[in-house]
């Protein structure tokens, strides 16, 4: 992986410093984004739910 | 005398304690010479390879051998209660973690310092270095108690602690490592060491007036009697 | 009371911040999307490449504001970590718990590009330079606070202890950077400067400062979505969160 780098020059470096940065940006967002959907879903799930009991 | 006396105690009670398991203080000694032998086996063994890099070696070797002793710091006195006694008493928490460090310092600080001449001597450390070698080190553990306090304080708690503790106190222990193997490479390389020792020191000196009052807060966290 | 004030205590109720969050995250989000697309066009495409090094001065847009916001945030996070230990206020606890992850990735993106930009530079991946070496000891400190707070099973004993760290952690930065300075002009005279003169030409200039400002803007976005679902989870039974979630959709 790293020869491969180093075949394409500079910009290859320059690639490689923009790719790691994407994925430890999103490795960084995702989780709590991730967890505040999930909870988010289950609480409207919940009260949907509520709701209809209380139409029933 | 009397203002002093819990913290007396409390320092005489670590120093009986540690005396009656006379086994386990000679342990970090043995893990010491332990980690000397694989250096010198991996290094070759010759004298030409061993003297330029014994220094740090010994430098390392000490701060790890110190820092397994961290995680039986508090346990003892979490288990049994005396932590809580302590937080609910009327004493300084600040006075008692100066008097732990103390005994922590005297039994494994000293004791590693004092036991140096035999690593130095496995290592082919050249004869001149050794005086530096151990003033360094008897400062630099003192420093790496008051760092080693802090951390044992923080997990005194957690129900296992080893790679986290080392977490904690590694990246601290770094300056004291700089300056203390600089000493000794400054007289490796004729000059005088008075700069990084001195440097050292201050290091000391800081962490001896922080250490205890945050580990003290760091003690107040798990309890039920918050400050 | 001065408003400013008033506004301060308000953020500190649950309820309060978890509306604010909501409401100015996107903003954050999207102006720090829109300016790093700038400042990479302005990097990338635009600015001249550097006479002594290349084309791959260029990381310098991603290295140097990653570089100060790795700083940037172990301070606010301390800052945070003070007031939650001060004045136990639960909203600084889940901010200083959560700028921990974020500065970390911060640190890690300086140290990752610094080894890309140090092959081409110095033709080494890993050269012992001082201001390396010190980030790398800053990524420990931060894996430090993310370590212990984690270990304990209570929240909030756990972002507590973590606290203290981090306030050791900030007396410690300074010596630490010292300490590695001194080792690496007593070990290697003087420090290979990766930046050259600071003498720098504007069109290279202005996308690191509108990089720096978006960074900024990403980690108070990054910082408000974190805190807002460790908020949300501390809080998951409480009627004000259900109304605010249900009625958000």
């Amino acid at each position: 992986m790293l020869a491969f780098l180093e075949a394409h020059g500079h910009w290859g470096y320059i690639y490689a410093s923009l790719a790691v940065t994407v994925v430890l940006v999103l490795a960084d967002l995702l989780p709590p984004w991730l967890r505040q959907r999930k909870l988010q879903n289950d609480l409207r799930a919940r009260a949907r739910r509520e709701q209809h009991r209380s139409e029933s | 005398m009397t203002a002093l006396r819990p913290y007396q105690a409390l320092l005489a009670r670590d120093l009986r304690l540690a005396f009656r398991r006379r086994a386990d203080l000679l342990l970090p000694l043995g893990f010491a010479v332990l980690v000397v032998l694989l250096f010198g086996i991996a290094l070759g063994g010759t004298p030409e390879r061993l003297a330029p890099v014994s220094a740090p070696v010994i430098w390392v070797t000490v701060l790890l051998a110190g820092f397994l002793s961290l995680d039986g710091l508090f346990r003892p006195d979490v288990d049994d209660g005396t932590l809580d006694q302590w937080l609910a008493g009327p004493t300084s928490i600040v006075g008692l973690m100066y008097a732990k460090a103390l005994a922590h310092w005297l039994l494994y600080g000293v004791g590693l310092t004092l036991s140096t001449p035999l690593l130095a001597m496995l290592l082919n450390l050249p004869v001149d270095l050794l005086p530096v070698m151990l003033a360094a080190l008897a400062i630099g553990t003192l420093g790496a108690t008051q760092i080693g306090i802090i951390a044992a304080a923080l997990t005194a708690r957690l129900r296992r602690s080893g790679i986290l503790l080392a977490l904690i106190v590694m990246p601290l222990y770094l300056p004291l490592l700089i300056f203390g193997s600089g000493a000794v490479d400054a007289v490796r390389l004729g000059e005088s060491p008075k700069g990084a020792l001195l440097l050292l020191a201050a290091q000391t000196v800081l962490l001896l007036t922080l250490a205890p009052p945050a580990a003290a807060a760091a003690l107040r966290i798990g309890s039920d009697n918050p400050p | 009371m001065n408003p400013v004030w008033r506004w301060f205590h308000q953020l500190g109720s649950p309820p309060y911040f978890y509306r604010f969050a909501t409401r100015w995250m996107p903003w954050f989000g999207i102006s720090a999307l829109l300016l790093t697309v700038i400042g990479m066009y302005l990097g990338f495409v635009e600015a001249p490449a550097d006479y002594l090094q290349g084309d791959s001065f260029r990381i310098m847009y991603i290295h140097v504001p990653a570089a100060w916001m790795s700083m940037f945030i172990y301070g606010v996070m301390a800052l945070n970590g003070a007031i939650a230990l001060i004045w136990r206020i639960k909203l600084s606890e889940l901010l200083f718990l959560s700028c921990a992850p974020i500065g970390a990735m911060f640190t890690a993106i300086t140290l990752i590009t610094g080894m890309f930009w140090g092959k081409p530079t110095w033709g080494a991946y890993w050269v012992w330079d001082a201001r390396l070496t010190s980030e790398l000891v800053l990524l420990f400190l931060y894996f430090g606070v993310i370590g212990l707070a984690s270990a304990y099973d209570d929240l909030r004993q756990g972002a507590r202890a973590a606290a203290v760290l981090a306030l050791v952690g900030v007396v410690n930065v300074p010596i630490i950077h010292f300490s590695v300075k001194w080792w690496n002009t007593l070990h290697q005279g003087e420090t290979v400067r990766i930046m050259g003169k600071s003498s720098i030409d504007s069109s290279m200039l202005w996308p690191l400062l509108i990089m720096a400002l978006a960074t900024k803007l990403y980690f108070v976005f990054a910082l408000l979505l974190r805190t807002r679902s460790a908020l949300a989870e501390q809080e998951r039974g409480k009627q004000w969160l259900r109304e605010a979630m249900v009625e958000a959709a």
